[in-house]
């Protein structure tokens, strides 16, 4: 029985589930696909605990994850239905939240949380060795600070593939991929001269290694916040931007 | 009810398609004719807000700019081309999870369409020959129940029973208050279907009348013989056709290929003139 919704030209939080379920066919395989893969990184992550040999896979696996994280917005680059999404009766902010929202939130939550669970859960029934054990609460400690960064630093290539998905025309699919490679490459390029900049003026501000790993992380994150902190700022504002250019894509391009 | 205000509408490449358009479309099934880049998919587009002319005035429905893209507008119209894709592989699935974006879909008055061209909703589209999808297409488009149809070239690729079944449908689904615009070459399919006709050559609006108006002002005449008084005239195939002013004593029915092939002629502003006087 299919339910009609109003058409008021208010921004409705209805309308935006309804066009949820408009898209939902269409993400179907990203929404199972994306959160097994994670949950096998999860285990495959355990076992790296276990054993050196699965360092390898979890590279890989750990690489794979972020390229679904920046190509999960191709899911919108389905030929030829622009017209009729662009017809549908909702509003343009309404559209553009969800694109955003499943975008640039609902996806990196597939491709880590169920990772991240997994991880926890399998740490908790199976315990590993105290120096493992150690090692991780040390490594969580570390990157405490970064996870707003890691965050933001990923969805560079995404805005950027979801950008493309909305700009272009044609061969929406392959431009949105070489493009968020392009992004992925050139922010690499600027954490390398960052990087570099820190080695240079910054190595030998940085504690003695012979300190306790608690003193040494304070001096290390000490020294490296006003860097980390650029490069934050980077990612955000060219993320605002090309959110911004998004909404204006998908509000106000004629098809 | 369809505003056209002094429309104009220019390509991002430089190229002018639409000129100077001004109309008022009341509800009804209207015919759009024009030579082909003559902007008649531009136009339709742009009265269901895909494109949008520089100024929101140019183009409204029920006084509101189509270039808003405001659902209250949206909902009123739904606009099915040729190259048109619908984003799922079955129609039951298209009623699943577009339709409820259409408050007056008649869920009913699909599956009745659906059956009428022999189309099972659970089949995919995808296996589906270019006509069988059009009919598809064609019998969702109708259940929709939009105020505003537009039709571009809805019998391309339909077989004659189809376009029979298909005229059928348009002719008793179609209610008083809805506006539907067909866009199409092939005018003979739905040739007494019609209550209004819209005329674009090279992007200029020559005519937008109602067919009583141009049958009530001009006769089409048919003849062995060479016709005097005519506004046009012509020969084919050995007989003389001629749009000839009505003074109200000639009951003819309205020749489109004959008024289309008038009004990219010479001929042009004699005929709109008569028509316009007659109002």
């Amino acid at each position: 029985m299919t339910q009609n919704i109003s058409a008021t030209d208010k921004f409705s939080w209805n309308r935006v589930m309804v066009l949820a379920r408009y898209y939902y066919p269409n993400l179907r395989t990203q929404l199972i696909i994306y959160p097994l893969v994670s949950l096998l990184s999860g285990i495959i992550l355990y076992f790296t605990t276990k054993s050196i040999a699965w360092g390898f896979l979890s590279g890989a696996l750990s690489l794979a994850l972020s390229i679904m994280l920046y190509l999960g917005p191709i899911v919108f680059a389905r030929k030829q239905t622009r017209p009729i999404e662009t017809l549908i009766p909702a509003r343009s902010s309404e559209k553009a939240t969800f694109i955003l929202g499943y975008s640039l939130v609902f996806i990196p939550i597939m491709v880590y949380l169920p990772q991240f669970l997994m991880f926890t859960l399998m740490y908790h029934l199976f315990p590993i060795s105290s120096d493992f054990a150690e090692l991780i609460k040390t490594s969580f400690e570390f990157n405490k600070g970064f996870y707003g960064l890691s965050y933001v630093q990923g969805l560079v290539p995404t805005i950027t593939c979801l950008f493309v998905v909305y700009a272009k025309r044609n061969n929406r699919l392959v431009m949105a991929c070489v493009w968020a490679m392009v992004a992925m490459i050139a922010q690499t390029i600027v954490s390398g001269i960052l990087g570099a900049i820190i080695a240079i003026r910054q190595f030998h501000n940085i504690a003695n290694p012979s300190e306790s790993p608690e003193a040494f992380t304070t001096d290390f994150m000490y020294h490296l916040m006003p860097y980390l902190v650029t490069f934050f700022i980077i990612c955000a504002v060219y993320v605002i931007i090309m959110a911004v250019f998004t909404v204006r894509n998908i509000c106000k391009k004629q098809v | 009810m369809i505003n056209l205000n002094h429309l104009n509408y220019c390509y991002r490449s430089g190229v002018n398609v639409l000129h100077d358009i001004t109309a008022e479309i009341e509800p009804g099934i209207h015919l759009l004719m024009g030579e082909n880049g003559a902007g008649k998919t531009t136009l339709l587009h742009i009265m269901a807000g895909l494109r949008y002319p520089r100024t929101a005035t140019e183009c409204t429905i029920d006084d509101v700019s189509t270039s808003l893209r405001l659902p209250s507008v949206l909902s009123k119209v739904f606009l099915l081309t040729d190259d048109m894709v619908f984003p799922y592989p079955t129609i039951a699935e298209m009623e699943r999870y577009h339709a409820p974006f259409y408050p007056n879909f008649d869920a009913a008055l699909l599956a009745e369409n659906l059956s009428e061209f022999g189309i099972n909703p659970r089949d995919s589209i995808n296996n589906f020959s270019l006509g069988t999808r059009k009919k598809a297409y064609l019998a969702y488009a109708l259940a929709l129940r939009t105020d505003i149809l537009l039709l571009d070239e809805p019998a391309n690729g339909l077989d004659i029973d189809s376009k029979t079944v298909l005229l059928r449908m348009l002719s008793r689904n179609i209610t008083d208050n809805q506006t539907v615009i067909i866009s199409t070459h092939t005018i003979w399919d739905f040739q007494n279907l019609f209550d209004g006709v819209l005329v674009l050559s090279q992007g200029r609006l020559v005519l937008a009348e109602k067919v009583w108006t141009i049958v009530k002002s001009l006769a089409f005449v048919n003849s062995l013989e060479p016709i005097s008084n005519a506004l046009y005239l012509t020969q084919n195939m050995g007989r003389f056709q001629a749009i000839v002013p009505n003074d109200g004593t000639l009951d003819t029915a309205i020749d489109y290929v004959l008024l289309y092939t008038a009004l990219h002629s010479p001929q042009q502003s004699i005929i709109t003139q008569t028509v316009k006087n007659a109002r």
